[in-house]
């Protein structure tokens, strides 16, 4: 998606950063429209937690424009908004309801408010008996949820979350995830950043992938499957590569299933009839890539054949040799 | 500087710091030691060891003499003497052992006899010397004196003392207790600044509250919460004091000036310690690197704490009078002992606004640098080269 105006989508426009030598973040542009969820995708080490405290004016970028409702976003703007660091960040000898109350007034919220709010979000995330405790005495679980409720305990508009699914049981995950489409469901804005690969697809509408610094894949996530070059044969059985004359590669195999990519031009019958030829297939599919398929496309491009993703934009610089991502 | 946050981040050290017992129990300690110090000297000191109680064996003149000599002797020794009358030395002798009165003077006998717990008292020798006085007033009125020629004659000895070292213990023991008093506060707010910082970094609450409100409101927020708290708990040990004044009692020689000037030099080392100490703190990564970290911070204030107490009066007293780091540790002790000049004063304490000035601009600068770099203890040095 290009990054425009218009006046509800919070946009990061061409941010630059580094720290000293080490250039982090190049020309890096991310839309965020109300009501959408945006995945902000990319390995370890690619800029996405500088990106977002860039965001929040936790770092200064070297270059570059922060606009919210049209105009360059303001202290008071970002005060408003809701963020989750990477690293959880809480008083641990505070007490939960104590430390709600108190961010809360922090993003300027009056006291009988904050203490509500605090209140019937400690209720929702099935904490209220947990209130008068110190953030130490709860598990690491229950304090992820406190730490959940700090970020949105003043209702914001924006809400930034940095791998927030990190380290959360099945549910838990349900629980944030019903979390999340509330905000959008509500018209809010929200960008969260994850490496669990399935769950953005499942959640996301829009991606925006980083590497090394540099967008190499945004958009809307169905467009950008649907558009993908890469087409892949998935077959109810174990698949011999040598049975495939070079027309595809197996990409993954699990006891149930193969997944061979087909080389560009390739009649899929074609393949799928050399595979019949040597095990019976009762089940099969020709697909477009998944989400993690694009992610490895993108980010390893240069070690499969040296060609760009057809979306990277033509300015990426030639990554190191031999470099993996992790 | 929001001031709607700044008051929130100090409100938080304030409440959080109350909530825990130690503060209490430290408080609870203070107003003891505070109390002891003023109520124990009006128990034992005045009316024990000041007081004296003679019993006089002897004519109503010969008492009414030897009392008004004592009357005149006794505050020269900063004591008050009680003369009364008592019949024989048996019962005067039994008064004595039994410890109703100190002394017991027998001037119907010849030579005159003192009866005391003990020959080298001070309230022997007063007598000693009374009698031997009133003895020679006798002799002198015998000889034909007349009062007011007895009165030229008595007068005729009296002396004038000049004192080598006008320093008394009162000013003396003030000044160590304001140096004292200074130097375990500052050494105390100034780790709980530093550990505050460091377990706000540590635990990443600081990228949190970074992101809504500015790193200058935190640091400074923190300063003015931990240095509120060290008052307060600080007011607990001059409650007693204060009670004391109100209800008539009065301070040692020099302790009003030197309660204005610790006050003025402990809010100047407070504001340059603890916003240096949060500066220093941001820079570990782990909070156990605090002690290193803000070592020679407390060296400087050891080594002039140690001066402050020691020798005040001495010309490396006279140079750090004018440090902005160690003149809190050394001018409340020269104010006491009254040997910090007007000038002096002025140019420690302008001295001292102006580093404040500087310290607070330079500390707000590392703290927002190095807050956000983690992973490693951040070098001060690369800090600031990374500024420019």
């Amino acid at each position: 998606m290009c990054p425009s105006a218009e006046v509800d989508v919070l946009l990061l426009r061409d941010v630059c950063h580094s720290f000293g030598e080490r250039r982090v973040l190049e020309h890096v542009d991310l839309a965020v429209p109300p009501g959408r969820m945006v995945g902000l995708l990319g390995p370890n080490g690619a800029g996405k937690s500088t990106l977002m405290r860039i965001m929040f004016g936790v770092l200064d970028a070297d270059h570059g424009d922060i606009v919210w409702r049209g105009r360059p976003a303001t202290d008071r703007d970002r005060r408003s908004w809701g963020y989750m660091p990477q690293e959880r960040g809480l008083y641990l000898d505070m007490r939960v309801h104590d430390q709600l109350v108190w961010m809360a007034r922090l993003h300027g919220v009056d006291r009988s408010t904050a203490a509500d709010r605090a209140w019937s979000l400690l209720e929702r995330l099935d904490l209220d008996d947990r209130a008068g405790d110190t953030v130490k005495s709860l598990s690491g679980g229950m304090a992820q949820r406190v730490q959940l409720a700090a970020a949105m305990v003043h209702h914001p508009d924006v809400l930034v979350l940095d791998e927030p699914f990190a380290g959360l049981d099945p549910g838990a995950v349900d629980f944030l995830t019903g979390v999340l489409v509330d905000h959008v469901g509500r018209g809010g804005h929200l960008v969260f950043s994850s490496h669990q690969l399935d769950l953005v697809q499942d959640l996301c509408e829009s991606i925006t992938l980083i590497h090394e610094g540099e967008v190499v894949l945004d958009g809307d996530l169905r467009e950008l499957r649907a558009e993908s070059p890469d087409r892949f044969l998935r077959v109810d059985g174990e698949v011999d590569v040598a049975w495939l004359d070079g027309d595809a590669t197996v990409e993954s195999t699990t006891p149930s299933e193969t997944r061979l990519r087909l080389q560009s031009g390739v009649d899929a019958a074609a393949v799928l009839d050399r595979v019949r030829a040597h095990v019976p297939v009762t089940d099969f599919g020709v697909e477009s890539p998944t989400l993690s398929e694009l992610f490895r496309a993108a980010t390893r491009w240069n070690e499969r054949d040296g060609q760009r993703p057809s979306r990277m934009p033509s300015r990426r610089a030639a990554p190191r040799p031999g470099e993996q991502p992790s | 500087m929001s001031t709607g946050s700044f008051r929130l981040v100090v409100e938080r050290e304030i409440r959080e710091a109350f909530r825990r017992r130690a503060i209490w129990a430290t408080a609870a300690v203070l107003m003891l030691a505070s109390t002891a110090l003023v109520v124990l000297p009006d128990l034992v000191g005045d009316d024990e060891g000041a007081q004296s109680t003679v019993a006089v064996v002897g004519s109503d003149s010969q008492r009414s003499s030897l009392d008004s000599v004592l009357d005149e002797l006794a505050p020269t020794i900063g004591r008050e003497v009680t003369v009364t009358a008592i019949e024989g030395s048996r019962p005067a002798r039994l008064a004595v052992e039994d410890g109703e009165i100190d002394a017991a003077v027998v001037l119907t006998e010849s030579p005159t006899r003192v009866i005391a717990e003990s020959a080298g008292s001070d309230v022997v020798m007063l007598i000693r010397q009374a009698v031997a006085v009133a003895d020679l007033e006798s002799a002198l009125v015998e000889a034909g004196l007349s009062a007011d020629e007895l009165a030229v004659a008595l007068a005729a000895g009296d002396t004038v003392v000049e004192e080598i070292d006008p320093v008394d213990e009162g000013r003396r023991a003030t000044a160590a207790i304001a140096s004292i008093v200074l130097y375990v506060l500052l050494l105390l707010l100034t780790s709980a600044v530093a550990n505050g910082v460091a377990i706000e970094k540590a635990n990443r609450v600081s990228e949190v509250l970074l992101a809504i409100v500015p790193s200058r409101t935190l640091l400074f927020g923190k300063v003015v919460g931990v240095a509120l708290v060290g008052v307060v708990t600080l007011s607990a040990a001059a409650l007693p004091v204060v009670i004391d004044v109100v209800l008539g009692g009065s301070l040692p020689d020099g302790a009003a000036a030197t309660l204005a000037g610790s006050a003025a030099w402990l809010l100047l080392g407070v504001a340059l310690y603890l916003t240096t100490a949060g500066a220093l703190g941001a820079l570990v990564d782990r909070q156990e690197e605090v002690g290193s970290t803000i070592a020679p911070l407390s060296a400087v204030l050891i080594a002039a704490y140690f001066v402050g107490v020691t020798t005040p009066e001495s010309p490396v007293a006279d140079v750090l009078a004018y440090i902005p780091f160690t003149s809190p540790m050394v001018m409340p002790a020269r104010i006491a002992l009254d040997v910090a000049s007007p000038a002096e004063l002025v140019i420690s304490l302008t001295l001292g606004v102006v580093t404040v000035a500087l310290v607070a601009r330079l500390a707000s600068v590392v703290y927002q640098r190095a807050i956000v770099r983690t992973g490693r203890k951040v070098r001060l040095r690369s800090l600031l080269r990374s500024a420019s």
